[in-house]
């Protein structure tokens, strides 16, 4: 369970988190969606330790406010950042190894062959390219990488940060069948995203963040018929929620 | 407060380049501070014993020399030659009844700083005469200075171009290049039996200089020089060029370089093994050259404006002074800054007064002055030669390391 | 006469891959030239002399007791000279920062060992005869040490889990620390590595050319290697400055007086004709 509690974010004197209050519930998935610059990484960041931050954020009942992100990583806290940021140097195979650092520590003794197994059987293509570089991977293959290293670090939740930036919305839309399929195994898992409408469809409950602020939040199943949600955050060329879904 | 810290370290930097950039004490315990820039104060040597009496007018004599970096063993030994001579002139009475007193400045390690120290020599500190001991090159440079402030400068270079520039305050004490390469030809020829050279030498003012005249004097012998190899002052891998002279088969290998380049030749030229005379210029035979080069230095021979062996009585009488007072032996720029602090005493003396322009005209009448490293006599009628007072030269073996005396080579 | 060249330019061209190579883990760990790597070159020189001759250790000991102090030096080095930088949005700070420091380096050797060159015993005197070239023993012993530390080094980041730890977190910091990897960890054994491998290399060629504070000069050849090799690869830098090191022998053939001068040449026409190298990095810029 996470619990985050009056988080306030500052970088200098602009502030981007002003005062939020957000859960996590075991086995759920919650999406934060918001617009360019609402806060949304900050938020992701002052979690995994990233950021200096005001406020509480307890993991499993830990007050993790103060740690650094070593420690956050070794209890099972795992950032996916934005920008998917593999490795791009190492091979798929090796940024997955890499992936392990935090239970297996650097000199490597348990094996990870469990945990290479689920990925490698999650993600088919990325055991298919599992020699290759991963500079040379297409966007969506990048992300999965990205997840899937996250996913061998034996994490207790996973945080996204804009999944689904940059890629084709058939892609979008394989990759969060994978999410979902991640979240039934029993991981929570905490979403951040500016595609509302998909990241609405897959996920239970909603935060709706704009300018530092949680200004809605609800069931994902109501807040994709809301209105005002479907007029900020859908697009201009969604019609009424009746309509197109 | 990090990005106070970050600022400070980095100006902290910037301030270590900089300050690490100018003249620095030598790390030697009776050195004095190098530069002073308040000529109005005693200048000399930091010991007690030198201070003037309070009623004469003291006369001051300048020292340009290297007491900081890498070269500052040339310093220590030159400023060491000077201070024999300055004790037992001034407890003698000084020089026309007054006291001496010697003004140093440090030239650092560059040509710039050396050009700097000089003329702040010329411009502030007030002196007579001038004696340094700087290259060829930095000579060169601040002569047309010294000339415009007439002040006479005794060198202790040996570029045969200072001479010709026909500078009228300028003084050289060794033999120049052009007058020892002859001697040096002449060694190799009659006594090393060389008849086909390898000629490797430093590729500035002085090497450059040097060679065209021992490669001129070769070739009226009838030596063939199969290889002439040029090097930058700082090389130190000379392993390509002497594969070449290996490549070559000479019977003779000559080389001209300065002290610290001369002792890592002898390092690898022992290395390789060669089998024949080898004959290096007089940094060869240098105490620095040789200590470093250790066991590598012997067999060389060399055309010395000293050995420690030197059999005149005012060079013995020298040597064991110098080796009482400092426990060690003297080098070549020990006699020479002494050699010309005794010049310029005889010019003083001769002239009656300390006017720079009257030690000058005096200095045209040098005449046998009897030094430690040889015996001086300007001749005003020699064409190439008038400003170049050293009368002989040693030509020397290092054996064990030291110079043997094997012949004196008369002008 | 060609082999010895050859051999000799070998040698020497293994000297300027250990501070290549130097430089290039720097780059790659902490993006950064790292100019005072001639001056930690210089110092594994003064060190391994100050051990064997003014404290009187066998060699066993001496060459222990120095590699514990070269990756210390390394440390402290990154924590005086890069540590405190590091977030500096200034690209130029932390090669001021460098410049000072290698000024500093160089003139505290000056206070503490004099300026005067020093002499160093070669661990076998005497030379060797193979097929005409007449070699020291001591180039022998660079050739042989300098394979084994680059295979050593080339095994880490192959091999080893920290060693591919340790190209993630060069690769992307930010990425790295998410995971759980403490990138000062990393980076500080980057530079202890960094430090360590040019130690030796001092080490190594201060029998033939003298322990003497312009051992630093020698990094400029070392750049030019990684420059010809491909500007941040490890492969790149080592095949790139054993070419220098045989250009370099060889060139004194052409001409005796501008031997640096050619090798500069022949950087500045690879940097035309060729400004990625001989070896484009692992990394490409894309990602």
């Amino acid at each position: 369970m996470l619990k985050i509690k009056d988080l306030h974010v500052k970088y200098g004197s602009i502030e981007a988190v002003k005062g939020i209050d957000l859960e996590v519930g075991d086995h759920s998935i919650v999406c934060l969606i918001g617009s360019n610059g609402a806060g949304k990484t900050s938020l992701l960041k002052a979690i995994s330790g990233m950021v200096e931050h005001t406020g509480v954020v307890e993991w499993n009942g830990e007050n993790i406010s103060s740690y650094n992100s070593v420690s956050i990583a070794k209890r099972g806290v795992q950032h996916v950042p934005e920008g998917r940021q593999v490795f791009p140097g190492l091979t798929v195979f090796e940024n997955l190894e890499v992936g392990c650092i935090n239970w297996r520590g650097y000199f490597g003794k348990p094996d990870y062959e469990k945990e290479l197994e689920y990925v490698y059987t999650m993600f088919p293509r990325l055991k298919e390219r599992r020699n290759q570089l991963a500079w040379s991977l297409s966007g969506g293959e990048q992300q999965m990488l990205a997840i899937g290293r996250a996913l061998m670090g034996r994490p207790k939740i996973l945080l996204l940060d804009e999944p689904s930036m940059g890629l084709a919305p058939l892609v979008i839309d394989e990759l969060f069948d994978k999410i979902m399929e991640i979240n039934n195994t029993g991981l929570p898992v905490l979403m951040v995203e500016q595609n509302a409408r998909k990241a609405l469809k897959v996920s239970d409950y909603a935060y709706v963040i704009s300018q530092g602020k949680i200004s809605m939040e609800g069931r994902s199943q109501k807040l994709i018929h809301d209105d005002q949600v479907i007029a900020t955050y859908f697009g201009k060329h969604w019609k009424s929620s009746k309509q197109r879904l | 407060m990090k990005k106070l810290f970050a600022m400070l370290l980095v100006f902290a930097m910037l301030f270590a380049l900089t300050a690490c950039a100018t003249n620095k004490e030598p790390g030697t315990p009776d050195s004095t501070t190098a530069s002073t820039g308040d000529t109005s104060k005693d200048t000399t040597s930091g010991n007690e014993d030198t201070t003037e009496p309070a009623s004469s007018d003291p006369i001051r004599i300048g020292v340009v020399s290297t007491f900081s970096g890498s070269n500052s063993g040339h310093g220590q030994y030159c400023k060491e030659g000077v201070e024999l001579w300055l004790d037992n002139v001034n407890a003698n009475g000084g020089i026309l009844g007054r006291p001496v007193e010697i003004v140093y400045e440090d030239n650092g390690e560059t040509n710039q700083e050396y050009q700097n120290a000089f003329i702040k020599m010329l411009s502030e500190d007030n002196v007579s005469a001038i004696y340094s001991n700087g290259y060829s090159d930095q000579v060169t440079l601040v002569s047309p200075d010294v000339e415009s402030y007439g002040i006479p400068f005794l060198a202790g270079n040996s570029s045969q171009a200072c001479l010709d520039s026909g500078y009228d305050y300028y003084w050289m004490l060794r033999l120049s290049d052009a007058i020892v390469s002859p001697t040096m030809a002449n060694a190799c020829v009659d006594l090393l039996s060389m008849t086909n050279v390898a000629l490797l030498q430093v590729n500035d003012s002085y090497g450059d200089g040097m060679a065209e005249y021992v490669v001129k004097a070769l070739e009226g012998k009838n030596v063939n020089v199969a290889l002439r190899l040029s090097f930058d002052a700082e090389e130190t891998q000379f392993n390509s060029y002497l594969a070449q002279v290996q490549n070559a088969g000479v019977d003779g290998i000559i080389a001209i370089a300065h002290q610290d380049q001369a002792a890592l030749l002898m390092m690898q030229v022992d290395a390789l093994g060669f089998d024949v005379p080898l004959m290096g210029c007089s940094q060869f035979a240098t105490s620095l050259a040789i200590d470093t080069a250790g066991e590598t230095a012997d067999g060389w021979y060399s055309l010395a404006d000293w050995t420690c062996e030197v059999n005149s009585e005012s060079g013995a009488a020298f040597v064991n002074a110098y080796r009482e007072k400092y426990g060690r032996d003297p080098d070549m720029q020990s006699v020479c800054s002494y050699d010309a602090m005794l010049l310029l005493q005889d010019a003083i003396e001769r002239a009656g007064t300390d006017d720079p322009a009257a030690i000058n005209a005096a200095l045209y009448e040098t005449n046998n002055v009897v030094g430690a490293m040889t015996t001086y006599t300007c001749d005003p009628n020699s064409e190439t030669a008038s400003h170049c007072l050293g009368q002989s030269i040693f030509l020397t073996q290092t054996v064990n390391g030291s110079g043997k005396l094997i012949d004196i080579a008369k002008r | 006469m060609y082999l010895q060249l050859l051999i000799v330019g070998i040698a020497m061209g293994m000297i300027y891959a250990l501070l290549s190579l130097g430089i290039v883990l720097l780059v790659r760990a902490v993006g950064v030239l790292n100019f005072a790597e001639g001056q930690l070159f210089m110092l594994g020189a003064y060190v391994t002399y100050a051990l064997t001759y003014q404290a009187g250790l066998p060699l066993y000991a001496t060459l222990i007791i120095a590699i514990v102090i070269f990756a210390l030096f390394g440390v402290l080095f990154m924590f005086s000279v890069y540590w405190p930088l590091r977030k500096s949005t200034w690209g130029a700070t932390i090669i001021i920062s460098c410049l000072g420091a290698s000024t500093v380096i160089k003139e505290v050797a000056k206070l503490i060992w004099g300026s005067n060159p020093l002499v160093y015993e070669p661990l076998v005197k005497g030379t060797i005869s193979i097929a005409g070239a007449k070699l020291e023993y001591q180039y022998l012993f660079i050739i042989a040490i300098c394979i084994v530390m680059i295979i050593g080094v080339e095994l880490l980041f192959e091999k080893l889990y920290v060693g591919r730890i340790m190209q993630a977190a060069a690769q992307n910091k930010y990425a790295a620390e998410l995971l759980g990897i403490a990138t000062v960890v990393t980076v500080a054994v980057t530079y202890a590595l960094s430090a360590t491998l040019v130690g030796v290399g001092g080490w190594l060629v201060a029998p033939l050319f003298l322990v003497s504070t312009s051992l630093g000069d020698f990094l400029l050849k070392g750049f030019a290697g990684m420059v010809i090799g491909g500007y941040g690869s490890i492969k790149g830098a080592v095949i790139g400055s054993i070419f220098v090191g045989i250009a370099e022998s060889f060139s004194v053939l052409i001409t005796s007086t501008y031997k640096n001068a050619i090798v500069f040449l022949i950087l500045i026409i690879f940097l035309i004709v060729k400004p990625k190298g001989l070896f484009r990095p692992k990394i490409s810029e894309k990602a």
